[in-house]
């Protein structure tokens, strides 16, 4: 008997499954997935109604001029970091296998440009360094000794230039929703259907 | 006419393998034999069917409209979440009428509306069309859709909430035959093109005022829009008060859609029911009451408000004697009492309960469930349905 009183319009062809795959749009990667794990199993810090965990954001006050130098054709490393007062003044200078000098902001150099694979260079050592705490890294984080041309240029950033930066960051302490799971263990002994 | 008990040559065992439900397969579930239905009959039930879920929509209205929800016991958070669901017109996947009689010139009576998550699905579904195709091979018709409405229902979902991903994760507690009921569902809902997963409640992750995750094999977390759950409201609200919480920021905060929607809840009550058949004269509701006092001299049934699988009823004579009764997990819910009504009993004084499905309020699938006892509980058969021409 045809008792279907709607109007099939079949599959929508752009949103066919791929075979069961869980193509989710929201994918945490890494450090943070990690990082979300560890809060979510350890119950965080937060407060006794375990509704919240609290966590404490570290971002650096200071700028940094951070020098750059092309040691080959498209290698660049950090020659020199120097901490500055006022963060938007921030710069990064790179002296190019030429002899040319060009001076980048921050904000500059973190745009993503297919037409530009130089600065896609410079922005991978510059996140190895210094500067990356302004990029995005964790100020836990360590230096990346491969981004700096010398020993000397590396160990001035990550001893004494690190830890006037961390001294100087602002530490902002926010309450984020924990995250629960576990809901009816144990329940699976019989139907809950109807 | 005689009776309508028919025997068959096999059962469909193969499909049934091969569509990996080997459960149904257990307890000599399924069984060689069906029963035939006149055409008048299939259309009087899917009457009643059209006209009782038109009632449960206007009364579910007028009660959000007055904010009449005191006498169903509920937490407030489940009442938001029902106006809510309600109001943003959240869809209703799938539920299943219970019917007595309706055969030969038995009246048509509504037992209970498992509105939230009914089973019965596969066998009712594929089981009994390989019944109907391969087996019975007579000229005949069966009233089942319910595969073909449920495309259609996940299509339609597609197109109306394209606002959302058309991610799901179908979950259950984790007992196998609500696993491949959740199962069912996320297969038909993956055809249509979404993604899906299956999980286990244990294993998903909420996050207030983010929303519903799992955790995939390669350790990336992974969202999902849409829930579908064989897990009962009043198991949330009354088992994991805290999920409750949960899910009402998540669904308020259209962080997630609920499937089934919370306002089926209202439609499973048994308080609901016992509110509706005294509000609404009409032949198919059975007389109701909180109070047995109201069927002196009456056989009558004792029920509870969540009751499932036909436990926690217990049958009383005219004289207020048990004559039947099944113990249960949901003795401490509310009890409610309706009139006794006669199942249907064929030539072999075997009793007979009609389930049938509709697939967002509308008629899809009819099929039956047969006991040697009135109280047709988890023991009982699985019957198909034959309609000749």
């Amino acid at each position: 008997m045809e008792n279907n009183q709607n109007e099939y319009q079949g599959p929508q062809p752009e949103e066919q499954s791929t075979g069961g795959g869980f193509n989710f749009r929201w994918i945490l990667y890494g450090a943070v997935g990690l990082y979300f794990l560890y809060r979510m199993f350890s119950g965080g810090s937060g407060d006794s109604s375990n509704d919240y965990v609290e966590e404490t954001l570290v971002e650096p006050t200071q700028g940094i001029i951070c020098e750059l130098k092309e040691e080959e054709k498209d290698l660049y490393k950090i020659t020199n970091e120097e901490l500055i007062e006022n963060r938007a003044d921030s710069r990064i200078i790179v002296t190019n296998l030429d002899s040319s000098i060009d001076t980048f902001t921050i904000d500059e150099v973190k745009i993503s440009d297919a037409s530009n694979p130089r600065r896609s260079m410079m922005r991978s050592v510059l996140m190895g360094g210094m500067l990356g705490y302004m990029m995005g890294r964790p100020m836990g984080s360590g230096l990346a000794r491969s981004s700096y041309a010398s020993d000397n240029s590396y160990k001035k950033s990550n001893t004494g230039g690190r830890s006037r930066l961390n001294s100087t960051a602002r530490r902002t302490t926010v309450r984020k929703p924990s995250t629960k799971t576990g809901f009816g263990s144990g329940k699976s002994s019989r139907s809950y259907g109807g | 006419m005689a009776g309508r008990q028919i025997d068959l040559d096999a059962i469909p065992s193969d499909i049934i393998t091969q569509r990996n439900y080997n459960y149904l397969l257990e307890d000599e579930y399924i069984v060689p034999e069906g029963i035939i239905l006149e055409l008048d009959e299939v259309q009087q039930f899917e009457k009643a069917q059209d006209e009782i879920y038109s009632i449960f929509q206007s009364e579910l209205e007028e009660m959000i409209r007055n904010g009449q929800f005191g006498f169903l016991d509920l937490p407030s958070k489940m009442i938001d979440l029902i106006i809510y669901s309600y109001q943003k017109k959240h869809q209703h996947v799938v539920g299943r009428f219970d019917f007595a009689g309706g055969i030969d010139g038995l009246p048509i009576k509504l037992l209970e509306y498992n509105a939230d998550t009914p089973t019965m699905i596969p066998e009712s579904s594929f089981v009994q069309d390989a019944f109907f195709k391969h087996i019975y091979k007579k000229p005949a018709q069966q009233y089942n859709s319910l595969e073909k409405d449920l495309e259609v229902f996940f299509n339609r979902l597609l197109i109306s909430e394209s606002k959302n991903h058309p991610s799901l994760i179908a979950t259950s507690l984790g007992y196998p035959e609500d696993t491949a009921h959740a199962k069912f569902i996320m297969d038909i809902a993956s055809k249509e093109g979404f993604d899906v997963e299956y999980a286990d409640l244990q294993h998903i992750i909420f996050s207030p005022g983010e929303g519903v995750y799992l955790e995939a094999d390669n350790g990336d977390y992974v969202q999902a829009d849409y829930l579908y759950k064989m897990i009962p409201w009043e198991f949330i609200c009354f088992e994991e008060p805290e999920l409750l919480d949960i899910l009402h920021d998540l669904i308020t905060n259209d962080l997630v859609y609920v499937m089934n929607p919370a306002y089926t809840l209202v439609y499973q009550s048994k308080l609901f029911l016992d509110h509706v058949s005294k509000k609404y004269d009409r032949p198919f509701f059975l007389q109701s009451s909180r109070y047995p006092k109201d069927f002196m001299g009456k056989k009558y049934v004792e029920k509870v408000s969540f009751g499932r699988l036909g436990e926690n009823i217990k049958i009383f004579d005219e004289s207020s004697q048990i004559i039947e009764e099944t113990d249960g997990d949901f003795g401490h819910f509310d009890k409610v009492y309706q009139e006794f009504t006669d199942l249907y009993k064929d030539q072999f004084n075997e009793y007979y309960q009609l389930g049938l499905f509709n697939v967002k309020g509308i008629g899809s699938c009819m099929s039956f469930r047969r006991a040697d006892k009135l109280i047709i509980d988890d023991d009982a058969e699985f019957i198909p349905h034959f309609i000749p021409q």
